[in-house]
């Protein structure tokens, strides 16, 4: 198997907050590595990092084979990535094709022959001179995705690139990820609070918790490890957490009214014992596990992300 | 570098703080120029060689030196600013050659405000005022010692830049410290332009007679010899003997080498400094 991006017991200590702990990560190549974690997990400190904006304080990490250590080589593996870490890197005081020149420029591109064609296969044609300063946040965000596309990555860093963006605008952004991995094999790794975007293009996901990496699983594996159960909506929760004691059955209660129950059960003798105390089913449906649920079980229940 | 350098190139033109202290240091070039002008029109006996080394700033008011440090606190602030700073980064360049490409492209900054000056000073007193008084080698020497002086200066606010880390605050801190170095600088030299003694007149008998009496304040040979050292040190203080001396037409008395020494040891030790807290800052 071969990876882009190796961390090695990795950490960042900001004085005496350690913000990044052990953290060993992998990422294969050619996947949608999906970052998930709360406010303060470690997110963007560790995109940092890779990105080389801060130094490890422990441990490091491998990007393509070359050790982090290295500065050399590292200077010299970083031409095959490309990021937008948190706000889009762009000059505000220029046009997109200026911003995109400014890049060709950094990379060292003899001219500028691409950058319009770069421009509309992110959407962002016909901007025309208009100064990024008066650019929509979508489409800044789409030149921030543009510049970071503008050495041919084979690896692209996004780091929350929904964020603030209107439904419509999450759903051209997603497109744009699946369309880069797809069609140019470029390995993404995207961070995002957004749990139900990030399940419709993460081909792995990795869960960060207090700066430590607390899971890594492939998106099959997870559809394999997320339960089955039956959400049952009763008049009464009590009697029901009651009666699913007695029968010794896996479950855990949502709500005032309503529980999953995780163990194979017979409907008909639930709602008989339940109709015995006098306690209605109302409602009786086969779930699957989301990865909300699987993430907010992993990190203990109840924690916002 | 290179790669780093184009892009800087590139930029400056559409840098609205570098057109902008060009711009005015174009104004100041010419206003001098108008007032030369003016001043010879009336028989005011002025020569080229003053309107020339107005370049580095008028007694007491250091202009050229606020324009480059507003103009590279600007241009350098603005990757800041913008974040763009992050792209250098992440795609490999290094830290030091990004400092350093920042502090030859200040460099180039400062030096341009002077040769605006030049330019327009040569174009409208060379032939209303005529000829260099002083002569080439003196000219060459001044020239030389005063662009190391703007190559401090351009090192000490790439500097500022780096710490501060914020465009707004870098401009503040470096206009203040050129007011600031201003200030001392006329102090200082007021405080060496005291005479040792002074004359008094006393009526004596009826009769007023004359004597010298020692300065009280006229400072000692220690006192003196580090007022000239600070002096010397001050990139401020180096531009304003400059113009000074274009102003007398004559580079007698000023200690060239040692000013010059001393811009080197700035450039260097700022330099030092500069890149040693770039590579150790975390970027947001």
């Amino acid at each position: 198997m071969e990876y882009c991006l190796q961390t090695r017991h990795l950490g960042k200590r900001y004085r005496h907050f350690r913000a990044l702990d052990d953290l060993n990560m992998n990422i294969e190549k050619g996947a949608i590595y999906g970052l998930i974690g709360r406010n303060g997990a470690g997110k963007t400190t560790l995109i940092r990092l890779i990105c080389g904006l801060q130094n490890p304080t422990e441990g490091s990490f491998l990007l393509y084979g070359a050790d982090s250590r290295n500065q050399r080589a590292m200077c010299e593996v970083r031409r095959r990535m490309g990021a937008v870490v948190e706000t889009p890197s762009i000059y505000l005081g220029m046009s997109a094709q200026e911003n995109v020149r400014r890049q060709y420029e950094l990379l060292g591109r003899p001219d500028d022959s691409g950058a319009a064609e770069l421009l509309r296969y992110v959407g962002l044609s016909g901007t025309g001179n208009k100064k990024a300063k008066d650019f929509s946040l979508g489409m800044r965000q789409r030149l921030g995705i543009a510049i970071a596309l503008a050495g041919n990555p084979d690896f692209i860093v996004l780091d929350e690139p929904v964020n603030g963006l209107d439904p419509q605008g999450i759903v051209e952004i997603r497109e744009l990820i699946l369309k880069l991995n797809r069609e140019m094999h470029i390995t993404v790794l995207i961070s995002s609070h957004i749990l139900g975007e990030l399940s419709k293009l993460a081909t792995h996901y990795g869960f960060i918790d207090k700066g430590r990496l607390i899971k890594e699983i492939s998106a099959a594996d997870l559809e394999a490890a997320c339960r089955k159960c039956l959400r049952v909506t009763v008049s009464d929760v009590t009697v029901l957490s009651r009666i699913l004691q007695q029968k010794h059955l896996d479950y855990r209660i949502r709500s005032d009214s309503e529980a999953d129950i995780y163990s194979p059960v017979s409907i008909s003798s639930l709602a008989m014992a339940l109709a015995g105390e006098g306690v209605d089913l109302i409602r009786a449906l086969e779930q699957d596990e989301d990865l909300e649920t699987y993430y907010i079980n992993l990190i203990g229940g109840g924690a916002a992300c | 570098m290179l790669k780093l350098m184009r892009c800087n190139i590139a930029r400056l033109p559409r840098e609205n703080g570098v057109r902008i202290s060009f711009l005015l240091a174009l104004l100041y070039a010419v206003g001098l120029g108008a007032v030369a002008v003016i001043s010879k029109v009336r028989n005011v006996q002025l020569a080229t060689d003053a309107l020339f080394f107005y370049a580095y700033g008028l007694p007491g008011l250091g202009i050229p030196g606020m324009l480059a440090g507003v103009g590279c606190c600007l241009f350098v602030g603005r990757d800041y600013h913008d974040g763009t700073i992050r792209n250098k980064l992440v795609i490999g360049h290094s830290r030091v050659s990004i400092y350093l490409t920042n502090l030859l492209t200040c460099i180039g900054i400062g030096l341009m405000i002077n040769l605006i000056h030049f330019a327009v000073a040569l174009f409208m007193g060379l032939p209303v005022l005529g000829g260099f008084v002083m002569s080439w080698r003196e000219v060459v020497l001044l020239l030389v010692t005063g662009t190391l002086a703007m190559i401090a200066y351009a090192s000490l606010f790439n500097l500022v830049v780096v710490l501060s880390r914020n465009m707004t605050a870098a401009v503040i801190i470096t206009l203040l410290c050129v007011v600031v170095m201003g200030f001392a600088t006329s102090i200082l030299t007021a405080l060496l332009s005291q005479p040792e003694f002074y004359e008094t007149v006393e009526i004596i008998n009826g009769e007023p007679v004359t004597s010298m009496v020692k300065n009280p304040t006229y400072p000692g040979p220690a006192v003196r010899f580090i007022v000239e050292q600070i002096i010397d040190l001050l990139p401020t203080a180096q531009l304003y003997q400059l113009s000074y001396a274009g102003a007398y037409c004559t580079a007698e008395g000023l200690h060239l080498l040692r000013m010059a020494l001393y811009a080197v040891g700035m450039i260097v030790l700022s330099t030092g400094a500069g890149i040693w807290a770039f590579r150790k800052q975390d970027l947001k």
